[in-house]
């Protein structure tokens, strides 16, 4: 059964609202704004960060908001720009360590288990978003090691299909160069965080429903944050002028050697 | 984490393994040397003899692909099956979970990780073998694997029986390593007929 999302009366969020009974309060902000104020103060030396697209983000409700995952920063880049307190998806391992491990809850953190289908984070994804709360996605579970958008996990996109909210995209620019993930340290550099139309999904309750959604929805998603982050998985091979191997074919002289 | 991690053979030439350190890494066989570089997702190149350019990452990893990615050119020495690789490793398997708790409320688990094992690792086409320092000898079938991702310097792995095996590579690209295996848990899983894997974590799936 598919409830279109958006329609007005009382189907509205009626999906994700049962999981709010029981939940508790949502945890209290303020350690989360004031480590969202020092973290923005710490990189802002670093990068130079443009946000557009602020007039998506819904002022109230509950919404999902999906980013792609360029560098370790993204976090502090996304939830500095985003005006309300986003629940971010984080790898349990990090609650692992000190002091992350403190940190992490009181920033609102939430541990998922990326080894294994985890149905705990998943029900708590959906309290939040019941109790009207925002809840923050990679859907990639990764950062990118060049540049590019990772393949979006079908699990995440089940969850949207099933939490019916609206799934606000954000797409990131230039973290890769302050931070990439094969880089020892950060660089100064420029950032452009654009948040994108909120998507409408819709509800689709039953493991069916949400089967037959998920190929046009995952690729829906994944062409939002293609073209949000200016993603280059169409670049060109390097030609091979640019190799300086005129006239010795496009594999160069030494391919295929395999070593000196 | 290193510049090699992502160029872990020489674009240019395909030499393999590409030696570096930190943000640089230099081919002794063509000479081509690579450094982060200076714009949105480059790395900056210098060809012997020539003025620097810059190309984007993405590019770069099209050109190790091009000179065949992660699979090996040659097999190394091996009894049995041809070794395709092998790696310096530090061997941890996952002992349970602890809950995570904040305000009295429970949120989450996160997995408690044993001590660490020295040993090799190597990857058949058929099977993944651990041998630590002791000589002791574990090996899992590739088409039994359950999950495999790549997480900062380690590959995890998750075998039949809900083992979590998390292998931090000493000396290797991890990226590589992750790369590798996917082929060959795909092949794998193609050859004994369980289908075309789609998705590696946080189980593998197929279609």
């Amino acid at each position: 059964m598919i409830d279109r999302e958006g329609s007005p009366g009382r189907g509205r969020h009626e999906g994700i609202r049962r999981y709010a009974r029981g939940a508790g309060n949502p945890p209290p902000t303020w350690v989360y704004r004031a480590v969202r104020a020092l973290a923005r103060e710490l990189v802002r030396p670093l990068a130079r960060v443009r946000v557009e697209g602020m007039d998506h983000i819904p002022a109230s409700g509950p919404f999902i908001l999906v980013a792609n995952h360029q560098s370790v920063l993204d976090p502090i880049f996304v939830q500095s720009a985003c005006p309300r307190p986003v629940h971010t998806l984080t790898k349990s391992s990090q609650f692992g360590t000190f002091p992350f491990g403190w940190l992490l809850p009181r920033i609102l953190a939430l541990p998922a288990r990326r080894y294994r289908v985890d149905p705990h984070v998943v029900r708590l994804m959906l309290r939040r978003l019941g109790q009207g709360e925002v809840v923050g996605i990679y859907p990639e579970g990764e950062r990118t090691w060049d540049g590019t958008l990772q393949p979006i996990r079908r699990g995440t996109v089940r969850v949207l299909l099933r939490a019916g909210v609206p799934v606000v995209p954000c797409g990131i620019s230039g973290a890769f160069h302050v931070w990439p993930r094969w880089g020892r340290g950060p660089r100064r550099g420029r950032v452009i965080l654009r948040f994108g139309e909120p998507l409408h999904f819709g509800v689709h309750r039953g493991r069916a429903a949400r089967e037959a959604a998920l190929p046009e929805a995952m690729e829906r998603l994944t062409s939002t944050l293609q073209d949000l982050s200016d993603d280059l998985a169409g670049a060109a091979p390097v030609l091979p002028g640019e190799w300086g191997l005129e006239g010795a074919g496009p594999r160069g002289p030494m391919a295929g050697k395999g070593g000196a | 984490m290193a510049l090699r991690d992502l160029l872990y053979r020489c674009p240019r030439c395909g030499m393999d393994p590409l030696p570096g350190m930190g943000d640089l890494a230099e081919c002794p066989s063509c000479g081509a040397r690579y450094e982060r570089g200076g714009g949105q997702t480059r790395v900056r190149v210098t060809l012997p003899g020539q003025e620097p350019f810059e190309v984007e990452a993405r590019r770069l990893s099209i050109e190790i692909e091009r000179h065949g990615g992660p699979v090996p050119d040659r097999d190394l020495p091996g009894g049995g099956e041809p070794i395709l690789r092998s790696a310096r490793v530090r061997l941890q398997e996952a002992g349970g979970e602890r809950p995570v708790r904040w305000g009295g409320r429970l949120l989450g688990f996160v997995e408690r990780f044993d001590d660490p094992r020295e040993g090799t690792l190597s990857v058949t086409s058929e099977e993944l073998v651990f041998v630590d320092a002791a000589g002791r000898r574990e090996e899992w079938a590739l088409d039994d694997l359950t999950a495999l991702q790549a997480s900062s310097s380690k590959v995890q792995v998750r075998t039949p029986g809900g083992r979590l095996l998390q292998f931090r590579f000493l000396d290797e690209s991890p990226r590589r390593w992750e790369s590798l295996l996917r082929h060959l848990v795909a092949e794998a899983w193609r050859r004994s007929g369980k289908g075309e894997v789609v998705e590696f974590q946080p189980r593998i799936t197929t279609r």
